[in-house]
């Protein structure tokens, strides 16, 4: 008797569990994912970090973040696909308006599907410090060449052409004309010799009545957009070669003027 | 694969079985109804909820140990949300894109009939305790509408489909009169669907048995 007790407990027990849990609470087949935070690093671009709070009732397939204009990004908004680190992960935004508010969500995805973390947004998104090393007074140019401070008396808005945005800059006896590699905002800009500037790059090309070149690369230029359509652009001791000697010129002004 | 079901067809077959079965037994007929709660498991338990539903059987009274069964079950479920959420990974290249998109079910829903065998472990006249199998057949049909952003803009599926398996079952029954028992089971059911593959659900249920002779 008591045997065929034991038997039929032995044929109970298997077949009344499940290999596979039941959850109770359907949302626990999905992933917890938390939005850490969003942080304006000192070039303007944002870094946002997430982490994986649980992984739900499969594992981790994805994880990463998606950004917008709009209150409620969706997965497909500037989506990012991040890699897990330990159960925190992250990832860099880049090209911001300073005036536009953006909002910013992490996601993560498993066997069973996905789940968004909560909504962190940012505005006023710039570069902490973009003041230039110099100091010259607005709507001036110092050549260098031992001339008086010289003073812009035209500076065109940056005007979109194939390749970049252009603008010119006059003075008296030289202008400039800055080739930038995307749509001029609040940044520091490496100066290239490339016809085609990368995004964070311009080429900056001198003229005067005597010598043309190209301002080398190496040196910076500091760009501070005042509004949606005004800027304060200078550079500071970029050194120049003419006839074999060595100069710097600085430059502050306005765009446009 | 869409099955046509003949209705006439389709009657026959289930008339068919349950006289040869019946004949196969002495001229007792005994009826019991259960009414049980089915709860999804494995893959099923996270899209459907628990359901509620009774089944009707030829149950013959234990003759050696032995009760042989035959009857039928019908079920319906219900998903555990309106809309799951999917996502699907897109390679263009070396770029990689996740696709969010969703699941709705609006239809799943089990006919099936059983045919199985009690072995009674106790030797009491009026209480039986008994592990019991059952093999069972019968048709499913599953509806959803299932869709990836920028990819698709919805599939609407909707068929019915065979399925077979095996239940196993654990239940103790009480004679409460001399034409009427009460019982109450465990069951794991274990089936293969042309729809969703392999699925298991549990239930657990109570019953009333009735010998009419």
């Amino acid at each position: 008797m008591k045997t065929k007790y034991f038997f039929f407990c032995l044929w109970v027990f298997p077949f009344l569990s499940s290999c596979t849990k039941v959850e109770k609470n359907i949302n626990d087949y999905y992933p917890l994912v938390k939005t850490i935070s969003a942080i304006v690093l000192p070039d303007g671009t944002v870094e946002v970090k997430g982490r994986i709070i649980s992984e739900g009732s499969s594992p981790i397939t994805h994880v990463g973040f998606c950004s917008d204009t709009l209150g409620s990004p969706k997965m497909l908004s500037n989506q990012i696909i991040a890699k897990l680190d330990g159960d925190e992960f992250s990832a860099i935004y880049l090209e911001f308006n300073m005036y536009k508010k953006y909002y910013f969500r992490s996601w993560a995805s498993n066997g069973n599907g996905y789940s968004y973390g909560e909504i962190i947004y940012l505005e006023n998104i710039t570069p902490i410090n973009v003041t230039p090393p110099c100091t010259l007074d607005l709507n001036t140019v110092d050549m260098g060449l031992g001339n008086p401070i010289q003073n812009f008396y035209l500076v065109t808005s940056p005007e979109q052409a194939t390749l970049n945005w252009e603008l010119e800059a006059h003075a008296n006896s030289c202008w400039y004309e800055f080739y930038f590699g995307s749509f001029p905002k609040t940044k520091i800009y490496d100066i290239t010799t490339s016809s085609s500037p990368e995004n964070d790059e311009v080429q900056v090309c001198i003229y005067s009545n005597y010598f043309s070149g190209y301002l080398s690369t190496g040196n910076l230029v500091y760009v501070e957009q005042t509004d949606t359509n005004s800027w304060v652009i200078s550079f500071c001791e970029i050194p120049w070669t003419v006839y074999g000697s060595l100069f710097y010129q600085s430059a502050k002004f306005t765009c446009p003027l | 694969m869409k099955h046509e079901i003949n209705p006439i067809n389709l009657s026959c077959c289930i008339l068919t079985f349950l006289l040869l079965i019946l004949t196969s037994f002495n001229n007792q007929a005994q009826v019991a109804v259960k009414f049980l709660q089915i709860r999804p498991a494995g893959n099923l338990g996270m899209l459907f909820e628990k359901t509620y539903t009774g089944e009707i059987m030829y149950r013959h009274d234990f003759e050696k140990r032995f009760s042989p069964r035959v009857g039928i079950t019908y079920a319906d479920f219900s998903p555990r949300l309106d809309t799951f959420p999917l996502t699907l990974l897109k390679e263009e290249g070396a770029k990689q894109t996740v696709i969010p998109g969703f699941l709705v079910i609006s239809t799943y829903n089990l006919y099936f009939l059983f045919a199985g065998l009690d072995y009674n472990l106790v030797k009491k006249e009026h209480f039986f305790l008994y592990p019991g199998i059952d093999f069972l057949t019968g048709f499913s049909k599953l509806g959803f509408d299932q869709s990836y952003e920028t990819i698709s803009d919805g599939s609407y599926y909707s068929d019915g489909g065979t399925f077979a398996g095996l239940r196993f079952r654990a239940g103790a029954k009480v004679k409460l009169l001399k034409y009427l028992g009460l019982f109450m089971e465990a069951t794991k059911t274990i089936y293969y669907s042309d729809d969703l593959g392999l699925s298991i659900h549990n239930d657990f249920g109570i019953g009333l048995h009735m010998d009419f002779n």
